[in-house]
Parts: C-alpha cells; sequence; structure tokens
C-alpha cells in the first residue's frame, strides 16, 4: 500500500477511498491476499506462447496465420484482458489483468478499497486465514467442469500453488480503530457475514460445479455487494438498499421511483457524513481549540488560529505539503472572509464550507469516495441508469436476482425455497427492500414518499418477472411461488 | 325460476355488479346450484382406503363446497374435525398440522385428516417444517389424496362442463313481464339460449380450456362469473329497461371487448375478432370484428386455431399426441409434423441458425457477451423422448382423464450404478411458442437471454454435463460482420509414451467448416 494513501487519515476513516473496478479486479486483488503473484506484470500470452511450451499443435498448416490471428483474438476475450480494460479505461494499455485461470494470471495493482473486504474477514472471531485460502484456492484453480477442461491442458499448469504467509491477528482492530463500540460491533457482523457467504460460495456444489467463468463471475459479484453492504452499515443501523423489482418497467414509474432515488440519495450522503466527522476531529487536533477559532486571511492564505490553511490540508492528507494548492481568490469566497480580514468562525460551519469547497473539486476526496457506491453497484448491475445521470436508484437485475437466489438456497442447503422466505432473507441479512415482508416495517417507514401496499405490490410483480426472467421461479398459484435454481427448475414437483 | 328472477340472481355473480361480495355468501348459502365435481367423486369412490386428504387451492376453487358436501360421510368414516382453512391458522398451529399429517404417512398414528389450504401457504409451511415431507407428499400413495386446484382444469371433462353451464344458466319459466320495452327482444333471453345450445357450450368450453393451456387458471367461482356476465354483462333487467339501446351491445359474443376486469382480461386478449378471415364484404370494422366473435360461437367443431392465440391449435395437437399411449416418443423415430418442427425450433435456437440437423449447444460464460462463442457438439444418436409431464422412471401409467398443458423434451442415460435418470425441459405454451418461432425463422434477440432460452441451455449444458468427454472439443465461433477471423476448433489430444506409459495431453487448433 503506497505510504500516502496510508496516511490518508479521511480515506482511513471511511475504510475505503476510492472505487475497485471492475469488479474482477476487485476478485483479483482479494485472491491475492492469499496468494504470492507468481506472474510477469507484463505477461501477455498469445498463440506463440502455448506453442513454445508445445501445449498447442496444429496440423492445418496452410492455415496457420489465420488460425494465429483468431486464436489470439479469443485470448484476448477470454483470458479477461479485454474485459478488465473495457471496464476500466483508466488501467494502462501496457499492464495485463486476466481471469485468473492459473495463479500466473494474478496481476498487484494497488487495492483502492484499502484492504477493506480483507479486514472484514479478520473481524470475524471464528475466521481462519489457512481455511479460507485452502478454499479458495480449490475454488478457483482447481476443477475442470466445462470450459476449464482445455485451459487446463493449454496452461499445463503443474506447479504447486504458492500461498502467501500472514499473521492476521489484530488486523482489522487496528484498521477500524476509530470507529465507536456500536459501529464496530456493526462491523464484526458483516465481516462474519462475508465469511459464512464465502464459505457457502466455495464450498456448496451449487457453484463449486460451475465452470471457472461462472465462479469468477459470482465470486466477483459477492465480494463487490459487500462493498455495497459496507457502505450500507456505515450509514446506519436503519439503513437499507430500497430495490425496484426490475431495472426498467412502466409499472414503477410513481412513488416507487421517487422513493427509491429518494434512498439512493440518503446512502450516498453516509460519505459527506464521515468526512465532516473526520475534517471535525482533524480540525480540533490542528486548531488545538474546541467550538470556535479565529480565522484571518494574509499573505495569500487563510490562517486558523496561527496556522495555516495549507498546513492543514496537508495534515489531512498525510504529506509534508499538499500538492495542489488551492486558489487563494477561491478559498475567500468559499469561507466568506476578505483579504487582510478576520473573524470568529465555528468548527462546524468552517467544515461544512469546507466540504462545500471540495465537493465541487474535479477528483477530489469526495468524489472518489462518493464514486464508490454508483461504481461497484453498476458493477453487479443494481444501480441504474447506468449512464452519468444525477438520479440514481437501486434495482434488481436478472444476473444478481439469480446470484442471490442461488447463495440463499446454498446456505439454506435445499434446492428450493418459499419466494417469501428468500425475501425476508434479502431483506434481514442484506437490507434490501423489495416488497412489504412480516419484519421490514422499520425500513419502509423510512422512505419518501411513504409506499403504499399498491405501489409495493407493483415492484413485488416486476420483481417476480425479473425472476421468472432468470428462470429462477415457479409459479405454485397466483399468490404462491418458489424459488429455484435455473438447473433445477425440472426436478421440482408440485403438490 | 323465471327469465327475470334468473338475470336478478346471475347478476350477483358478476364482479362488475355492486354487490360482488354475495358470491362468497351464494357459495354458502345457495344450495339449489349443486354440482358433483371429479374430486369430490373420487374421494366418495375411494373414502375407504383414505388417510389424508389435502384440497389446495386459491379461493373460489370448490374446496369449501366440496367439504360442505362430504362433511357427513368424513364423519361417518372417522376422519378428525377438519382443518377448513389453514392459511389462517397461527405459525404454531400450522406446525401442529403438519406434524399429524407427517404421523400418519409415517404410520406413526391412525388418525384420518383432511385439510383445506391455499397451495402458496401450504407450500411454505411445509417447505419451512420439513423439505423431506413434501417429497414424501408428492410421491403418490394410495392412501393419500392430494387435489391442487390450480393444475385442475373445469373444461378438461366435456360431460361435467355441460353439466355445469346447465346447471347453472337453465330456468324453468319463460318471463312475464308483457309490460317490458324489451319483451320478445331480451338480450338475457338470446344470450342464455346461446350459451346453452351445443356450439355456446363448445365455445365457452374452448375459451376456458384455452385459458388453461396457455398458463392460467379458471376458478370455479370465476367460471360462474363468467358465464353470469356473458349473460347479463352486469346489468340486471332494471338498468337494462333504462338504456334501451345498449342491446346489441350485450350480446354474448361482446364478452371479447377490452376490459379492466381481471378475469374478463383472461379472455379478452384471445379475442377471434383480431385474426383474419372475416367477411371482407363488412361495412366497417366493428362489424368485421363481430362477425369473427359470432362465427366463433357458432363453429360447429374446435375453433381453437379461430381465437387471437398464436400457434395455440398446434400446442393443442402436440399435447392430444403426447397424451396417447405409449406417451413417450422417441424424438429421432416420432414423425409427427409438428413435434418435428420444434425439433427443428430447438436445432436452429441452439445452432444460431446455421444448422438444422444435430445438436450443438452454445456454453459461452455469462461474464462474456455472445460475440465470441463457445459451441460444444452433442452427437446426433442422443437418445432423447418427448413424454406426458406425468411419467415418470419405474413409475406408474399416467392417468387418462387427465390433460396436462405442458409436457417434457427428456434425456434418458445412465448412471454409473446402472439407474436410469432423466434430464428434462419442461416445454410449456410459452416454451412451446419460443421453439415454433425459432423453427420459423422469426427474428429473435440471441444476445439476450430470454427465460425460454435460458431454459433450453441449462437442459443442454445439464446433458453436456452427464456426457463423458463433451468438453474436450470445442468450436469457437466469431460473429464479426467484417469476418475477419476465422471459427477454429480446439480439442484435446492425449498421447501414451510408448515406453514408459507417461500420458501427455495437449491442444489441436483446426480451422472451422
Amino acid at each position: 500500500m503506497p505510504k500516502s494513501k496510508a496516511n490518508d487519515k479521511v480515506a482511513a476513516f471511511v475504510g475505503i477511498s476510492a472505487p475497485e473496478t471492475p469488479k474482477y479486479l476487485l476478485a483479483n486483488n482479494f485472491l491475492l491476499e492469499y496468494f504470492e503473484q507468481t506472474g510477469e506484470q507484463v505477461e501477455l500470452y498469445s498463440y506463440a506462447w502455448f506453442e513454445e511450451r508445445k501445449s498447442l499443435v496444429t496440423q492445418d498448416v496452410e492455415n496457420q496465420e489465420e488460425l494465429k490471428k483468431a486464436f489470439n483474438r479469443f485470448l484476448y476475450r477470454y483470458l479477461g484482458d479485454e474485459t478488465i480494460h473495457q471496464e476500466n479505461n483508466r488501467l494502462k494499455d501496457e499492464r495485463h489483468f486476466y481471469f485468473p485461470l492459473t495463479q500466473g494470471m494474478l496481476m498487484e495493482r494497488s487495492p483502492t478499497l484499502r484492504h477493506m473486504l480483507f479486514h472484514l474477514q479478520t473481524l470475524d472471531d471464528k475466521f481462519c486465514y489457512e481455511e479460507m485460502q485452502r478454499k479458495l484456492e480449490n475454488y478457483i484453480f482447481h476443477g475442470h467442469s466445462g470450459a476449464n477442461n482445455i485451459w487446463k491442458v493449454l496452461f499445463q499448469e503443474k506447479e504447486e500453488i504458492r500461498l502467501r504467509k500472514r499473521d492476521v491477528k489484530g488486523e482489522g482492530d487496528d484498521f477500524w480503530d476509530m470507529l465507536k463500540p456500536v459501529e464496530k460491533n456493526r462491523m464484526q457482523a458483516l465481516g462474519e457475514s462475508l465469511n459464512r457467504d464465502l464459505d457457502i460460495l466455495l464450498t456448496c456444489r451449487f457453484f463449486t460445479d460451475l465452470d471457472f467463468y461462472r465462479k469468477y463471475q459470482y465470486l466477483s459479484v459477492l465480494l463487490t455487494s459487500y462493498v455495497l453492504q459496507y457502505i450500507l452499515v456505515r450509514k446506519g443501523p436503519n439503513a437499507s438498499m430500497l430495490c425496484k423489482g426490475k431495472p426498467l418497467d412502466d409499472r414503477l414509474n410513481g412513488d416507487i421511483h421517487r422513493a427509491c432515488s429518494y434512498n439512493y440519495a440518503r446512502l450516498r450522503e453516509v460519505f459527506p457524513e464521515m468526512m465532516k466527522v473526520s475534517y471535525g476531529e482533524a480540525l480540533k487536533a490542528y486548531v488545538g481549540k474546541k467550538g470556535a477559532f479565529r480565522l484571518s486571511a494574509h499573505d495569500e492564505d487563510l490562517w486558523l488560529e496561527e496556522k495555516s490553511f495549507e498546513g492543514f490540508m496537508a495534515d489531512l492528507s498525510g504529506r509534508e505539503k499538499n500538492r495542489k494548492k488551492m486558489d487563494y481568490e477561491v478559498l475567500l469566497k468559499g469561507f466568506g472572509i476578505g483579504d487582510g480580514e478576520e473573524k470568529e468562525m465555528t468548527m462546524k460551519e468552517f467544515v461544512m464550507r469546507y466540504l462545500d469547497l471540495i465537493g465541487k473539486k474535479q477528483g477530489s476526496n469526495l468524489q472518489k469516495m462518493s464514486s464508490i457506491l454508483s461504481s461497484s453497484g453498476k458493477q453487479i448491475d443494481m444501480v441504474y441508469p447506468k449512464t452519468n445521470v444525477n438520479f440514481k436508484y437501486f434495482a434488481m437485475a436478472e444476473g444478481l436476482a439469480e446470484f442471490y437466489v442461488r447463495l440463499y438456497l446454498a446456505r439454506k442447503k435445499s434446492r428450493y425455497d418459499y419466494l417469501d422466505n428468500f425475501m425476508e432473507d434479502l431483506a434481514d441479512r442484506y437490507h434490501i427492500i423489495i416488497s412489504k415482508t412480516s419484519k421490514n416495517e422499520k425500513y419502509l417507514k423510512t422512505y419518501k414518499p411513504l409506499l403504499s401496499a399498491q405501489e409495493l405490490w407493483k415492484n413485488k410483480q416486476a420483481f417476480l418477472d425479473t425472476l421468472n426472467s432468470a428462470n429462477c421461479l415457479i409459479k405454485l398459484s397466483d399468490s404462491g411461488f418458489i424459488v429455484t435454481l435455473p438447473e433445477e427448475k425440472g426436478g421440482f414437483k408440485l403438490i | 325460476m323465471t327469465l327475470q328472477e334468473k338475470v336478478g340472481v346471475l347478476v350477483r355473480y358478476c364482479s362488475q355488479y355492486q354487490s360482488h361480495g354475495f358470491m362468497m355468501d351464494e357459495r354458502n348459502t345457495d344450495r339449489h346450484f349443486n354440482v358433483q365435481l371429479l374430486e369430490e367423486k373420487y374421494i366418495r369412490d375411494n373414502i375407504e382406503k383414505l388417510k389424508v386428504i389435502i384440497l389446495t387451492g386459491e379461493a373460489g376453487d370448490g374446496k369449501s363446497r366440496i367439504m360442505w358436501n362430504l362433511r357427513s360421510l368424513l364423519q361417518q368414516k372417522g376422519f378428525a374435525q377438519p382443518c377448513e382453512d389453514f392459511s389462517a391458522l397461527q405459525e404454531r398451529e400450522k406446525e401442529e398440522w403438519i406434524a399429524r399429517l407427517k404421523g400418519v404417512l409415517e404410520g406413526e398414528s391412525s388418525e384420518k385428516l383432511i385439510v383445506l389450504a391455499n397451495v402458496g401457504v401450504f407450500t411454505q409451511a411445509i417447505l419451512k417444517f420439513s423439505l423431506d415431507f413434501m417429497e414424501e407428499l408428492t410421491r403418490k400413495r394410495e392412501d393419500v389424496y392430494i387435489c391442487n386446484f390450480e393444475n385442475r382444469n373445469l373444461a378438461g371433462n366435456k360431460e361435467l362442463f355441460e353439466n355445469i353451464v346447465k346447471e347453472f344458466l337453465d330456468y324453468e319459466d319463460p318471463c312475464a313481464n308483457t309490460e317490458c320495452p324489451c319483451y320478445g327482444t331480451c338480450v338475457y333471453r338470446q344470450n342464455i339460449e346461446k350459451l346453452l345450445s351445443a356450439s355456446g357450450i363448445r365455445a365457452m368450453r374452448i375459451l376456458c380450456d384455452s385459458v388453461y393451456l396457455t398458463g392460467g387458471h379458471i376458478t370455479f367461482r370465476e367460471l360462474l362469473s363468467l358465464l353470469a356476465y356473458t349473460v347479463t354483462f352486469g346489468q340486471d333487467c332494471e338498468e337494462r329497461r333504462s338504456r334501451p339501446d345498449s342491446g346489441e351491445r350485450m350480446l354474448y359474443y361482446h364478452i371479447f371487448e377490452e376490459s379492466q376486469d381481471i378475469l374478463l382480461r383472461k379472455i379478452s386478449w384471445m379475442d377471434p375478432g383480431l385474426e383474419r378471415g372475416g367477411d371482407e364484404g363488412a361495412p366497417d370494422r366493428e362489424a368485421y370484428r363481430n362477425g369473427l366473435r359470432r362465427a366463433f360461437f357458432d363453429a360447429e367443431q374446435d375453433s381453437y386455431g379461430m381465437l387471437h392465440v398464436e400457434y395455440l391449435k398446434e400446442f393443442r395437437q402436440v399435447l392430444e399426441h403426447i397424451h396417447e399411449p405409449p406417451y413417450n416418443f422417441d424424438t429421432a423415430t416420432d414423425q409427427n409434423p409438428l413435434l418435428l418442427q420444434l425439433k427443428k425450433g430447438i436445432n436452429k435456437m441452439s445452432s444460431q441458425g446455421k444448422k438444422d440437423t444435430g445438436l450443438t449447444v452454445m456454453d459461452t460464460p455469462a461474464i462474456f457477451d455472445k460475440k465470441i462463442r463457445m459451441e460444444y457438439l452433442v452427437t446426433q444418436d442422443i437418445s432423447m423422448i418427448w413424454h406426458r409431464y406425468d411419467l415418470q422412471i419405474g413409475g406408474e401409467m399416467p392417468r387418462k382423464d387427465v390433460f396436462w398443458n405442458k409436457f417434457y423434451l427428456s434425456y434418458l442415460y445412465e448412471e454409473k450404478s446402472g439407474q436410469k435418470e432423466l434430464i428434462s425441459l419442461l416445454i410449456d405454451y410459452h416454451q412451446f411458442c419460443f421453439l415454433m418461432r425459432c423453427s420459423y425463422d422469426f427474428f429473435m434477440n440471441r444476445n439476450g437471454m430470454s427465460q425460454e432460452k435460458y431454459a433450453v441451455n441449462a437442459y443442454y449444458r445439464k446433458i453436456l454435463s452427464v456426457k463423458e468427454n463433451a468438453y474436450d472439443t470445442v468450436k469457437v465461433c466469431f460473429d464479426d460482420e467484417l469476418g475477419e477471423f476465422s471459427d477454429f476448433y480446439l480439442t484435446i489430444h492425449s498421447t501414451t509414451d510408448a515406453f514408459t506409459g507417461d500420458v501427455t495431453q495437449n491442444v489441436l487448433i483446426r480451422k472451422g467448416d
């Protein structure tokens, strides 16, 4: 982890500093918590690479050039390089990132999520690093089902998997030492939940019997979904995600749309809220006072009592000197003070004005952090619209709904269950609200406008369509439904 | 009962009428109208051997009526106090009932039980309590009778349906109100006469049957409501007299008019007036449409093809074929033209429309779009069968009187233990339409994964997973418009060293066809 990032107090308090996308890169970084990087940073797999290792042979010599071209195109796509670059255009072209079909394909990259998922795991008292390592190894690097079959022969992997050695005692504790005890308890519960879900994903045949790509997809979705869960937990005990049953549906354009947008916006506010707390604490420490202090403007800088504003900014970012000095005129305007003037300012007002200032700044901490919610949400098809508009909302896409059904049934060790039980579990465990259930009243009360039974019913109908499209639903009657896995659907016998 | 009195009774069955709630009371108080349903007859005929009776369905399916009719018989045969509304029980009581049922099924209790329940609530309770019990319940047993009215098709039995219509609509005396301005031209009389005629009953039966075939359900109460509406259009004599000009609009065939009513919408989307083949000389569109609607009610024979429902006639014909012995048909040898067409649809879907023979399974991981596909070949001699929904390996022969609205395409294979297993694709009306459209080269968005396509893919992937070496050869196909890249095959090749016996594997690459 680069030092500057490590010392960034705000990011340390929030726990995350910028989105880690695409989700495959997040999974790549997560796996690197457990496995050594054994490959080259600029490894480029190609027809020649495999030919050299004699794992790829052709007798079709006259078409060899054509085959090379087509095979290389196929590799670029199927090894993940193209997908990962397409979904994150900030990645440099000379670096290659792959789906880790082999350990050699795991590639180090600075984790912008600050190892948050791993720290979450370590908060769980029952967490065993070696056991998790073993399960991840089996899940990712072993198995011959489906498309894996041919890759295994092509790569001819014979080397032992090189594991990382790590002393994980107290990692998470240090990471979140600034949290209040109540919040820390919630964080611990989240860590336990993540470990439980991971354990299910890595061991249940509903996942392990699938081919590499599907397994990797589900792992990436699970990890990314916990980034959203983390934000939810930081927001507070009653925070929830009001989710449209279907991303786009004419039935859901009324109150439910407004309530969903409101819910999303409220959740997004967690970032400025956290920053406010963090800046407030930093300010107190910097000025060495509580309540109010003297603010003055002279010598092309602002002065907090006797200390410079620039020093405060450098202190916040953990660097000796702030890289980009803010324009003096902008500062004067932002803090409502003229050159050569001085005034009394409360800590609260100062932080508010400061947040306003940096919030407008392109590429600011606040903007980067706030974008984690939308970027991560889009990665798992949970945040819409996918365009760059202000008013976003949560919604359940087919693939995501299928993932949650699969995970739920795996946890239940059952091939099917009643829909209402599944929806209750979504609300209880992940605070995902789609319709009214017997226990989610406390969340429903927080939405604006308050949703009528009719609106929630429409949302449920849309969700039924989504589940149906994902082939996860069996209709018992007009009001009774069963959720199941697409591949198990034929085996269910109705009463 | 006179015609006028009859209309007064009928109109109260219509959901459009102000006192719709009457129907609930009617169920319990009007004991004059009673038709013995097949389910009731079955229970009476088998009461000696039955220990558990479970009747599930939506409100209005007729569970309570059956219970009311059988009450004294059940008491006489030693049945415990019935559970008349499982949905209304507290959680603890539900658990107690399930425990009692389980006790009887496992032979630990000698009780005889009858339960009336909403199928959803009942299934939820069982799944919560015990998953194994669900398997036990669905296993056919002589001493257990489970009737899920959701699967019942009231139009399935011609005799019963006719009986219901006649019992419900028949009246004794014509209208004696000669003062009525409608006297002699009464639409109610015309409507009842039509619905009691052979063609009228047939048309109503086909309508209800079509709802069932396309995956819907009409409860007993809804059937009565539909009949009542077709006669009265929700108006009683008094209201009718206040609007003397609306007579033509109240004739039976206007049942297809668009409506917001949930029940009527189950019918109106099938409007024969939207089909082609009407009177070209009709003065206007409405007359043309009404002509087609009337023709549906006047048809001399089964008129499924006249309804505005895609492939309905064909679907029914296939079901009729499959419901005849031997109930299962080899896909390679069966010559039913519609099944051949369906097979063509499956082949076209699975091989992206490029081939008509052989089965190629696309197993491109969901991570990717379909611009570069991975296809695996399932050999052509694969043994697959079309078969009835209720046909099971080693199970008893299906009941002749049950006509399912779905069937299976199954792959039969033998496990290592020698046990035969089926991998099945359920083909209901929607799946059927999807595959038929594929077979006729309709435009299909192949990038999106529809539920139907998903089902077919899942089915073939399951077959691939049980076939040895199925994933040893893959065809990589490019969907690029410019034809920049050639398709190619990758095949795993094994070589054994003649001296050491070591096996090495590599991948052979060759250009695609």
